[in-house]
């Protein structure tokens, strides 16, 4: 299968600390691709530089063989990829609805659209015209969610959706984020449930102190235990 | 049908109104009634009042505009008023005989264009503004105040290179001088066109915040640029843009208040 999005050699600097130190991995079109790694590794550091927030000081990024590395963040996320970050990042004194008119880039809401993301995500519906401050943890990355998926993206990358969220919340996310690729979207997921990763993944990319160490089919390395506490320091009977 | 199914079929919310915050003026305006004898004097009194703070208004909202949701602390709002003043007076002195004329056609004539240069070059003072002076201080209060009384003190020095220390009178129309009678109450017909500029800014920037999407990419962007730019949209531009009509805002309103002084 073809890699929709494809890092060469990346490197990036935040200030004076060089935290990239030319990672190389591809995403394959319409499948989901895993980035795990400790805290510290580099993971939310690549998807920010995917997406311009921080420049990529060396290296190629290529969206669809378009070099993408150059581009300002606007024309990246012009180009089909939408972003959904560990902060969640809602705006808080705007409405759920105000939420989504922004992230509906092209014009109108589809209706249709919205009551697909609404099955999933109930609770938007609900709180339709409260300010997105008031809402829960969960409320808001469902929020976020919704935000990436209010129109077709080429390519979604998401950042530790999962994480302090209560578990029947997870599950939500989960079974968006499956229909989702159901669908044919392409997604790049940092992750550091190793569970949801093994549920979501196709494929999987390990990082550590900027570079990615490993890269393979989520199958494998969800079968081979020793493969997972070398590269991450755990196995999934102790991370459940 | 699941629950779910049922929910997603549901009708949203509608979005309800709040007038409490309009009655305010009225509140305020009835409770000064029983401190004042005369209900003609109230009523001359309330609606100069009005006047007076529609004109506070037009000249604070381009202010608010900068800092409410640029968190630019512009300490040279200032001059941007009176820039507007002074560029009226290239107009309205020159033609001081259109303006009185007894007739609502010259008066426009003398008054559209003062108005329009007074908006157009205090818009593009704030775009240079915002570019050479604003931008590299961006988030940086401390910077914002020193930079900005710099660049007031600046506009200062210059008004008074190009047009003296002399005050200029600046004249009202035929039309807009004297008084209607509301009875016993005489009303300044000035003040009420002050008035109403004043709601029109108003409701304008009400519809504009609140009902467009330029409104909701200001709010957004005041609140997490980068996460506004992540979403694919260019908010220095739309910000550049703020800053030019808080400005020109304020050339608007230092037009109303040179004429209000100048009476």
């Amino acid at each position: 299968m073809s890699e929709l999005l494809t890092l060469s050699g990346v490197e990036t600097h935040i200030g004076r600390y060089h935290i990239l130190h030319g990672v190389e991995f591809g995403v394959p079109e319409g499948r989901t691709t895993m980035l795990l790694g400790r805290n510290g590794a580099g993971k939310t550091t690549t998807l920010r530089t995917i997406m311009g927030l921080w420049r990529a000081s060396a290296g190629v990024i290529r969206l669809g063989g378009q070099r993408i590395e150059t581009l300002s963040t606007p024309d990246i996320a012009r180009a089909g990829i939408g972003y959904v970050p560990e902060t969640m990042a809602v705006f808080s004194d705007l409405t759920v609805k105000e939420n989504l008119i922004l992230a509906a880039r092209e014009g109108e809401m589809d209706q249709t659209r919205l009551d697909w993301i609404f099955g999933f995500f109930p609770p938007l519906r609900k709180f339709w015209l409260s300010r997105a401050g008031t809402l829960s943890g969960g409320q808001k990355q469902m929020l976020s969610f919704a935000r990436s998926l209010i129109e077709p993206r080429r390519l979604l990358l998401i950042d530790e959706p999962t994480k302090g969220l209560a578990p029947a919340i997870i599950g939500a996310l989960i079974d968006c984020l499956k229909e989702v690729k159901r669908r044919g979207a392409t997604i790049l997921l940092v992750e550091q449930n190793f569970r949801v990763a093994q549920e979501i993944g196709d494929t999987v990319g390990v990082m550590d102190n900027g570079r990615v160490i490993h890269s393979g089919t989520m199958a494998a390395l969800a079968a081979d235990e020793q493969l997972q506490h070398r590269l991450l320091g755990l196995s999934l009977d102790t991370h459940q | 049908m699941s629950a779910t199914d049922m929910e997603a079929g549901a009708a949203l919310p509608k979005v309800p109104v709040d007038y409490l915050p309009l009655l305010l003026p009225v509140a305020l305006a009835l409770a000064a009634l029983p401190f004042i004898p005369s209900g003609s004097t109230w009523v001359t009194l309330t609606v100069a009042g009005l006047a007076m703070g529609m004109m506070i208004f037009v000249m604070a909202s381009g202010l608010t505009l900068i800092f409410g949701l640029m968190d630019v602390l512009n300490f040279g709002h200032g001059a941007f008023i009176a820039i507007g003043a002074y560029m009226a007076t290239l107009v309205l002195v020159p033609l001081a005989g259109w303006m009185q004329a007894d007739s609502v056609w010259l008066n426009l004539a003398a008054v559209i264009p003062a108005i329009a240069l007074a908006v157009g070059v205090t818009g593009l003072l704030g775009l240079a503004f915002e570019r050479v002076v604003i931008a590299p201080v961006y988030g940086q209060h401390l910077k914002q105040i020193l930079i900005t009384m710099g660049g007031m003190i600046v506009a200062e020095q210059v008004l008074y290179a190009f047009f003296g220390p002399q005050q200029i009178p600046l004249p009202l129309p035929t039309t807009l001088r004297g008084s209607f009678m509301l009875g016993e109450a005489a009303v300044e017909k000035y003040r009420v066109v002050c008035v109403v500029v004043g709601l029109v800014v108003f409701l304008a920037m009400l519809a504009i915040l609140n009902r467009t999407k330029i409104g909701l990419l200001i709010r957004a962007g005041v609140e997490n640029t980068e996460m506004v730019e992540a979403l694919g949209y260019r908010i220095t531009r739309l910000f550049v843009g703020v800053f030019m009509a808080g400005s020109a805002l304020a050339g608007l309103g230092g037009v109303m208040w040179g004429s209000t002084a100048s009476r």
